[in-house]
């Protein structure tokens, strides 16, 4: 049985989860959202000392222009978390999810594409797993600067690969943070209907250097997360080319970073390198749809099915991947339509890659 | 095909498109250097473009006899028209020659042999391949095989001296103030090579420079004491696509070593004693990638030996002690003082020494907890159907982007039969015995495969077969956990091969029931039963500027009680022979051989070892082998970590630990004993310090005196 989330329902719930869960990413906002609060009774003083002046006259009988409907340049006028409301609006209409009968296998649909199957892992796959999780745990160290980091939008671990500066790429920052928080809703479901339990519950020789999420390990959604950054930000460079002069290499750091914030996941204790996979799998699928809203030129890929059963002492290592994305994507199917609003926050982050000598008149 | 390796070499150090290559040769007999290169030269793979180039070498004046040992350190340097044709690259040698490419190969033992001696057929050569260089730091002027000649003598300044200190490290701030005489009449520094600087015309130095004490003045009155200014000008800072430099950063570990050494003497003694120092090149620290530093060092001793000799000649001294420190170490090795860089040295110091006081002085090592040693005796095999069996695991960490080497030294009187190793990696199963065969040259070598791709290599060998005491040494070694990030695994040519699984490694060794461990030695002159199989893991730490992304293995020995009740770390070894991991033995692996002093270190405030102060090892309660001489303070107490020392510019300090900090100070204070005649050895100055085998059941070996 296969849902779809649809209309504003279902969504109004996560905007209260905003104070509570850094994973969506919206904190990073918070700050773009405005003006300096003043104390009301000081407005409400300041006003009454005013108001006789702006006389008693009826307004014009025409009224005030207005602006215009369903015009995505209203975006702008929105504050960031109510547009972040609106994008995942768009984005859950067409996400849907299924899971077998036997409860051995789920998927997540975009629209009647599969993009992206799973088989559940099974105790003794998990049993192995935590093995590789306790190979980690020297590197605490070394890491838990980064992993207390990403606790929360970790937009800025790519920034500093593309040079981002917040006074000059506002846009590009907050649409990373929009990527977050959507392929973190993503995982959920998933999440949910696969239901496995964290490392430290299958070892107590773990004691995670993080208190264990509220939500199940696999897939992960750090993974997912940072690898749609990776996926979207890919193909922001790549449409400016003219922009940087190594494009290629950020594109290879953008994916390493991606990498290794998924590993820290598991250094912490926290996430099984086959939670990393998966999640992995998933988050360049959701950032490819997500670059097919926002400009209509990137294509749905049917995803083959992940089984981490088949070779469970596997790590999630960065080559391997890279290698597993190859059969992920065989070739481009149908293009994404581009959504509007989608396609505002685009050209929003667009902006900020030209003014180059050259560029334009 | 043993011919994978090589392309884990060199994470990047930005090294690999130079072809110069540092290399150690060994002959069964004593050489003529004038020889040298015939015998050498066969062997390489186009000899009308690669040339051979001797640094400075040892010419032992005062015994009126030029030195000849049995090793020759020696660059094999491209000329122009090779290095036009784009030939100036390690993998175009490596694949010329593959021969010459398993020397270089994850450190692989099989030397590259070479021709044998004139009309002495069985006086065979071999050599090994070490680090590349950068061809801007080689002198094209340099007199290939008649070193030094263009070289001035030095001129006199000051006093008739009592002594020379002598430093080889990495960092040395030759400008540095706490080396001038105090009344601003200059440096006190004689000599300073510093390996990897660009080469300045002059052939003084077969590579890098050397700044004289004319120069270093020169220098520092021409930039008015900016030691900035000083260091750019001569290439001694990093810039854009070279190798990181050490005097670019606040602090060195060869300005702490040098300031603890002969930093700010008092006046009286400052006059009597000259300074000489060796600046290696950076890449000297990233032992990770299977590259020795054993010719840089060799070069460095022999070019100390010769401008000693230059300095007591000019100043007409009939006896000029010498005192090097060297605050290197590393957990490999044979620990008997028969490994190279062990034996080379200790050949030329017992020549020197048999004319003129001349010292070593090396730290302990800082690996005491470090579980990088571990020995199989017979009381840990078990009954395994017709035969026995005894396991060891060890730890191999993810996300190492190095290879990992363990050491497997059989005793003394081993044969080939008795090594029979099985190894199993992580989540099993065993991967099948290998059958040792060996190759024309006598050594063995296959590839360990899991699932159709190489992932590391399985190597058995007569280490220096030539020496007096040969051991049988068995390897594993492992590809990186983590591929290196220039390295495409998809496009590589060949078998698909790495990356290594993580995870915990079994090594099993078995025997015939009825058999005990093969070899047998003395501990404290009395015999004893065999002394087993020392197992020891490569030091593999990313250190200093290197990024090459290293982590280090160790053994995983349930028997081993890492922490105590308290929670502290356990200072002893556990009692009885059940546990295989040991702290005693731990003892630094270049620092075994006889005539080295080697350098414990302690905690200032409570006298007590400090917890990482390695030490020779304890068979039956009895000691064996090389001991920790003596020990100095290396921690000032249990809070306040390390001692503090210069930094690379002058005003500045910075604490370390480490026993790179207890043997420079040891070293100061021979050099003092010298200069205030109170004694004129090394052993007179061990006596004064009282009799090592009665304190020796500690760490320690002897203890400094805080004040001398």
């Amino acid at each position: 049985m296969q849902h779809g989330l649809h209309g504003l329902h279902g969504l109004h719930g996560l905007h209260g989860l905003h104070g509570l869960h850094g994973l969506h990413g919206l904190h990073g906002l918070h700050g773009l959202s405005g003006a300096s609060a003043a104390d009301p009774g000081a407005l409400q003083t300041s006003t009454q000392a005013l108001v006789y002046a702006a006389g008693l006259e009826p307004l014009p009988a025409a009224g005030v222009k207005p602006l215009f409907p369903q015009s995505p340049a209203n975006m702008a006028r929105w504050a960031p978390d109510i547009r972040a409301l609106l994008l995942q609006s768009v984005f859950a209409e067409k996400l849907g999810w299924a899971m077998n009968p036997a409860g051995t296998q789920a998927s997540v649909t975009w629209g009647s594409t599969a993009i992206w199957q799973v088989t559940r892992p099974t105790p003794a796959t998990m049993a192995t797993q935590v093995g590789l999780v306790r190979n980690y745990i020297d590197q605490r160290p070394d890491r838990s600067g980064e992993i207390m980091s990403q606790l929360g939008p970790f937009g800025a671990f790519f920034g500093i690969i593309l040079g981002l500066t917040a006074a000059r790429n506002a846009k590009t920052f907050e649409l990373l943070g929009h990527v977050q928080s959507l392929a973190g809703l993503a995982t959920m479901m998933p999440k949910h209907l696969l239901a496995c339990r964290r490392p430290d519950e299958v070892d107590a020789r773990i004691l995670p250097l993080i208190q264990t999420p509220g939500h199940g390990a696999y897939p992960s959604a750090h993974a997912a997360q940072a690898f749609a950054m990776a996926e979207v930000l890919t193909s922001l460079i790549r449409a400016n080319a003219a922009f940087f002069p190594d494009t290629e290499k950020r594109v290879d750091l953008l994916y390493r970073q991606a990498h290794r914030i998924a590993v820290n996941r598991t250094v912490a204790g926290v996430h099984f390198p086959m939670d990393s996979t998966a999640g992995a799998r998933l988050g360049v699928q959701i950032g490819r749809v997500l670059v097919g809203l926002m400009t209509g030129k990137s294509a749905l890929r049917p995803a083959a099915l992940f089984d981490p059963n088949a070779a469970p002492d596997t790590d999630f290592l960065y080559a391997d991947f890279a290698a597993a994305s190859v059969d992920l994507t065989p070739k481009p199917t149908a293009a994404t339509p581009a959504d509007p609003l989608f396609g505002w926050l685009w050209a929003g982050a667009m902006a900020e890659f030209g003014g180059l000598s050259g560029d334009g008149a | 095909m043993l011919d994978v390796g090589k392309f884990y070499d060199l994470p990047g150090l930005m090294l690999n498109d130079e072809i110069s290559l540092s290399c150690l040769a060994e002959f069964d007999t004593p050489i003529d250097v004038g020889t040298f290169e015939a015998r050498t030269k066969t062997v390489l793979p186009d000899t009308t473009c690669l040339w051979l180039y001797t640094p400075t070498l040892y010419k032992n004046d005062k015994a009126n006899d030029r030195f000849s040992g049995h090793f020759v350190p020696f660059l094999i340097v491209p000329d122009d028209e090779a290095r036009a044709q784009g030939k100036a690259r390690v993998g175009w040698l490596l694949d010329q020659n593959k021969t010459a490419a398993k020397g270089i190969w994850l450190n692989f033992p099989n030397d590259t042999d070479l021709a044998p001696a004139p009309g002495d057929p069985g006086a065979q050569g071999r050599f090994r391949m070490n680090f590349p260089l950068r061809h801007e730091t080689i002198d094209p002027e340099f007199v290939r095989n008649d070193p030094g000649t263009a070289m001035p003598d030095p001129t006199l300044a000051g006093a008739k001296p009592l002594a020379i200190v002598a430093i080889i490290d990495l960092g040395i701030p030759f400008a540095h103030s706490n080396f001038r005489h105090s009344g601003g009449t200059g440096t006190r520094i004689d000599y300073c090579w510093s390996q990897s600087a660009p080469h300045v015309p002059g052939g003084e130095v077969l590579f890098g420079r050397q700044f004289s004490r004319e120069q270093i003045d020169a220098l520092v009155s021409q930039h008015g004491g900016d030691e900035d200014a000083i260091y750019a000008a001569t290439g001694m800072l990093s810039s854009v696509g070279q190798p990181p430099m050490p005097l670019g950063r606040m602090h060195s570990h060869g300005a702490h070593v040098m300031d603890t050494l002969a930093g700010n003497w008092p006046a009286d003694t400052a006059a009597k004693v000259r300074i000489i120092a060796v600046d290696l090149p950076t890449s000297s620290t990233w032992e990770t990638s299977g590259f020795g530093k054993d010719m840089f060092v060799l070069s460095a001793l022999h070019y100390i030996f010769d401008r000693a000799d230059r300095i007591r000649a000019t100043y007409d001294c009939a006896d000029l002690p010498l005192v090097i420190n060297l605050s290197y170490g590393y957990s490999g090795g044979p620990h008997d003082g028969t490994g190279v860089i062990e034996a080379a040295i200790e050949e030329m110091v017992a020549a020197r020494n048999a004319v003129v006081p001349t010292a070593v002085v090396m730290p302990s090592g800082n690996m005491f907890q470090d579980r990088l040693y571990a020995r199989i005796s017979d009381a840990h095999f078990v009954p395994d159907g017709p035969d026995k069996t005894a396991t060891l695991q060890w730890f191999a960490p993810p996300d190492d982007r190095t290879s990992s080497y363990l050491e497997m030294w059989y005793p003394v009187g081993s044969v080939v039969t008795d090594i029979n190793i099985k190894i199993t990696p992580p989540n099993g199963p065993a991967l099948p015995a290998f059958q040792i065969v060996k190759d024309s040259s006598g050594y063995f070598g296959a590839n360990i495969e899991i699932g159709g791709k190489i992932i590391g290599q399985f190597t058995v060998d007569l280490y220096r077969k030539s020496s007096p005491q040969p051991h049988f040494r068995a390897m594993v070694i492992l590809a990186p956990t983590e591929p290196p990030a220039n390295l495409d695994l998809q496009t590589l040519p060949g078998q698909k091969h790495g990356p290594a699984p993580a995870g915990l490694w079994t090594v099993a060794f078995k025997l015939p029931s009825g058999n005990g461990l093969p070899g047998a030695l003395e501990v404290d002159g009395a015999a004893v039963a065999s002394f087993g199989i020392e197992c020891r893991i490569q030091r593999d730490t990313s250190f200093g500027q290197g990024n090459t992304g290293a982590k280090q293995c160790y053994f995983v020995d349930p028997a081993h009680v890492h922490y105590d009740a308290m929670g502290k770390l356990a200072g002893q070894d556990e009692p009885g022979q059940a546990t295989k991991v040991r702290r005693f033995g731990s003892l630094n692996g270049m620092a075994t051989a006889g005539s080295t002093l080697v350098v414990g270190g302690s905690v200032r405030s409570s006298q007590e070892p400090a917890f990482y102060s390695s030490a020779g090892s304890i068979v039956d309660g009895g000691y064996f082998g090389k001991q920790v001489d003596v020990s100095a303070p290396t921690e000032r107490s249990p809070f306040l970590t390390g001692i503090v020392a210069a930094g690379t510019r002058s005003g500045t300090t910075v604490a370390y630990r480490g026993t790179s900090s207890s043997a420079p100070l040891v070293a100061r204070r021979l050099a003092q004993s010298w200069v205030a005649q109170t004694t004129t050895d090394v052993a007179g100055f061990l006596d004064k310090l009282g009799d090592q085998v009665t304190q020796k059941k500690s760490q320690l070996g002897r203890v400094l005196p805080l004040n001398g």
